[in-house]
């Protein structure tokens, strides 16, 4: 057993995804030499099967298999795939383990209202920016669901902030944690709130923007993913 | 006596559920928000348990844990990692700065009142 597993083992910790790590290699390793490899391994993991075909047909829209679409996307948009799953699977086991509010994944777009946004930055080997939003009405909702009913203060929008701040900083934390064990090393900013409307993250030219949006509840829950491609 | 907790978070949300956690126990919660303020925390104090998060402003989790353990008053307090960051860096960082244990966030109460009670006396309000 090599040390990390151990120490997995001792704090009785979640094994870390074996596929991503491996992923993370053969990126790395150069995606034209390992194209088979990952297109193998992606086919494995049935979500992010369905995944990879749903991004390469939105793109050309013909029936293919997992071979052909990690060839059409390429490294950049494969990568980007592979870190959105890890980040779905990050934020649904936030919402359900914190919060006991399952999320149900939607493609639509909801109404602009005034939201509560909060933003964290990774960088290093993988680079760029983690959004999450949720309306500003809900300070209520989300407090009693930590805490209990009988828990939510006078003005729950106040303590909002924080509420968000903390979720995202836990869903960032992940996140970071399996770029991390996937071999892209990279640091976490501390979140930073805003209340405002209408957002869009800035996306540069060379980088990649990924909305994914959930309601739960009847309430919608934003994420925005904005990556700087890993350099082979 | 009754045990004494600190908890080290920048997040309000995490020191409140805390409370509400062990608010059915017999023991004391106290709670800094960030690395530095958690230090000088612990030294006025002395608690029995310390709950350390990791992303935090000023010094973060480890940077914390490396000055409780040179600090001789209170290098020797039991401390918990309560985290998102549990990449094998982290793991291997706060192991060898020998933690009690390490609680990945998301969690749930169930998780911090169990490991409170293998580490501290840990008994329910009369
Ligand atoms: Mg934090």
């Amino acid at each position: 057993m090599n040390p990390t597993d151990k120490l997995i083992q001792k704090f009785q910790l979640a094994p870390l995804p074996g596929n991503v790590q491996r992923l993370g290699k053969l990126i790395q390793g150069g995606f034209a030499q390992n194209a088979d490899e990952i297109a193998a391994l992606i086919k494995a993991d049935a979500a992010l099967s369905a995944q990879v075909i749903a991004v390469a047909q939105r793109k050309r829209n013909v029936e293919m298999e997992v071979e052909q679409a990690v060839m059409r996307l390429g490294v950049t948009a494969i990568t980007l795939v592979v870190m959105s799953e890890l980040l779905m699977n990050a934020v649904t086991k936030t919402f359900s383990t914190m919060l006991n509010a399952p999320l149900e994944k939607r493609e639509e777009l909801f109404e602009h209202v005034e939201e509560i946004l909060g933003s964290i930055r990774f960088s290093g080997r993988a680079s760029g920016q983690v959004f999450l939003r949720v309306p500003a009405t809900c300070g209520a909702w989300m407090i009693g669901r930590f805490l209990g009913e009988e828990s939510v203060p006078e003005d729950p929008t106040e303590m909002l902030g924080d509420v968000v701040g903390e979720l995202l900083n836990i869903v960032a934390g992940n996140f970071k944690s399996n770029l991390c064990d996937a071999g892209l090393n990279c640091d976490l900013s501390v979140p930073s709130i805003v209340r405002r409307m209408g957002f869009k993250p800035e996306v540069g030219e060379d980088q990649h923007h990924q909305l994914m949006a959930f309601l739960t509840d009847g309430l919608p829950v934003f994420l925005d993913l904005v990556i700087t491609p890993v350099s082979a | 006596m009754s045990p004494k907790i600190l908890t080290i978070d920048d997040s309000k949300m995490v020191h409140l559920i805390v409370a509400k956690t062990f608010e059915t126990f017999d023991c004391q919660i106290v709670s800094a928000a960030d690395g530095a303020l958690g230090v000088e925390a612990a030294l006025r104090e002395k608690p029995d348990l310390i709950f350390l998060d990791i992303t935090m402003p000023v010094l973060n989790g480890i940077q914390t844990l490396e000055k409780i353990r040179g600090t001789p008053e209170i290098a020797g307090t039991p401390v918990v990692m309560l985290t998102a960051e549990s990449d094998a860096q982290r793991l291997g960082a706060a192991d060898a700065l020998k933690v009690s244990g390490y609680i990945s966030k998301p969690f749930k109460p169930a998780q911090l009142v169990e490991l409170t009670k293998s580490l501290v006396n840990l008994q329910a309000k009369a």
